[in-house]
């Protein structure tokens, strides 16, 4: 059949990304750390290379990690962090992916709407969103769907 | 952490407490005992090689470098895993009373299945040793970590993907 773009699933978390494609796995594992130069603006490195710089950055060069406690603290480099993590899963697509993120349990609602906007212009033709525990939980093979308790206990970097 | 039934979360927090704290307790604790002052990245390395919040039963040490908050010259010093346990534990102790007042509130009959099944733990944050055995000492509860924990949220949501016609669906209703 013909094929309609990706479909991707972001786990965005404050010190790593994991993105997963459907048919392939997990496809992406990078430090969410972006390098900027403020004079200019450009992104300069992104991931791993970004994270190297980390303390270690001259005045005007900035490595950040634009994520806090598992939402969005700088929305303009979480945007083009987000840009470059596709670009790299999908290749130079014609169609835009339908990408899924995981958010942490009781974020506000600006909160989510930064992270559906922040994807939409990174590229994304849907954004879906998902509770971290419940991704979690289906990630670590428990069947959620029956009426039953199960708990889980995420412990991310920034968040549970 | 959240308590899960039918497909949503009945009982869910959110805590801020998580690698990084466990990263700032370490150079808190380096800082008050040694006078040495280490970067992130130092104090990430000690809490992944000889990290612990439960009694280790063999002693583990390494060496690390920091600038000697004294004479502000650089210093090597070794630290020993029971030096860990001393500075992780406070906030260890931080998520195991989340799981507790997650506990309080969940509903009888799933508190039952939970104490049937167990907690499950995921998250990078759960590879910390000694964090399961914690939570089960303190809980009653068996703990299981999942496989694979690190990547366990992004392979759910993956997983997830593959029903987004369902969600689809769903959500035009």
């Amino acid at each position: 059949m013909f094929k309609y773009g990706q479909d991707i699933g972001i786990d965005l978390g404050t010190a790593t990304v994991i993105a997963y494609v459907k048919g392939k796995g997990i496809v992406l594992r990078e430090p969410s750390v972006v390098a900027v130069d403020n004079n200019t603006g450009d992104v300069l490195a992104v991931g791993k290379e970004a994270r190297r710089m980390l303390g270690r950055t001259p005045g005007n060069i900035v490595a950040t990690r634009p994520l806090r406690e598992g939402v969005i603290s700088n929305y303009t480099v979480t945007e083009k962090m987000l840009k470059y993590f596709i670009n790299r899963v999908c290749g130079k697509f014609i169609f835009s992916p339908r990408i899924m993120i995981c958010i942490p349990s009781q974020v506000t609602e600006v909160e989510k709407k930064a992270v559906i906007d922040a994807a939409s212009q990174a590229g994304a033709k849907k954004v879906y969103l998902i509770e971290e525990p419940i991704a979690a939980a289906i990630g670590a093979g428990i069947d959620i769907s029956k009426a039953c308790g199960n708990m889980v206990v995420d412990i991310g970097r920034r968040n549970n | 952490m959240a308590v899960i039934s039918l497909g949503g979360s009945v009982v869910s927090t959110s805590l801020k407490v998580a690698g990084d704290k466990f990263d700032e307790a370490i150079i808190k604790y380096i800082k008050k005992k040694h006078n040495i002052m280490i970067g992130e990245r130092t104090a990430e390395d000690l809490k992944i090689n000889i990290g612990c919040v439960y009694p280790k039963i063999q002693d583990m040490e390494m060496d690390i470098r920091g600038r000697d908050l004294i004479t502000g010259l650089p210093k090597t010093v070794t630290i020993h895993s029971s030096e860990m346990l001393e500075a992780l534990i406070e906030t260890a102790m931080m998520i195991v009373d989340a799981v507790h007042s997650v506990l309080e509130r969940t509903p009888p009959e799933l508190a039952a299945d939970i104490s049937d099944k167990g907690i499950y733990m995921t998250g990078g944050g759960c590879l910390l040793d000694g964090l399961d055995k914690l939570l089960q000492e303190k809980t009653g509860i068996n703990v299981m970590i999942a496989q694979d924990a690190v990547s366990c949220v992004a392979l759910g949501t993956g997983k997830a993907l593959d029903n987004l016609d369902t969600l689809d669906m769903r959500k035009r209703k």
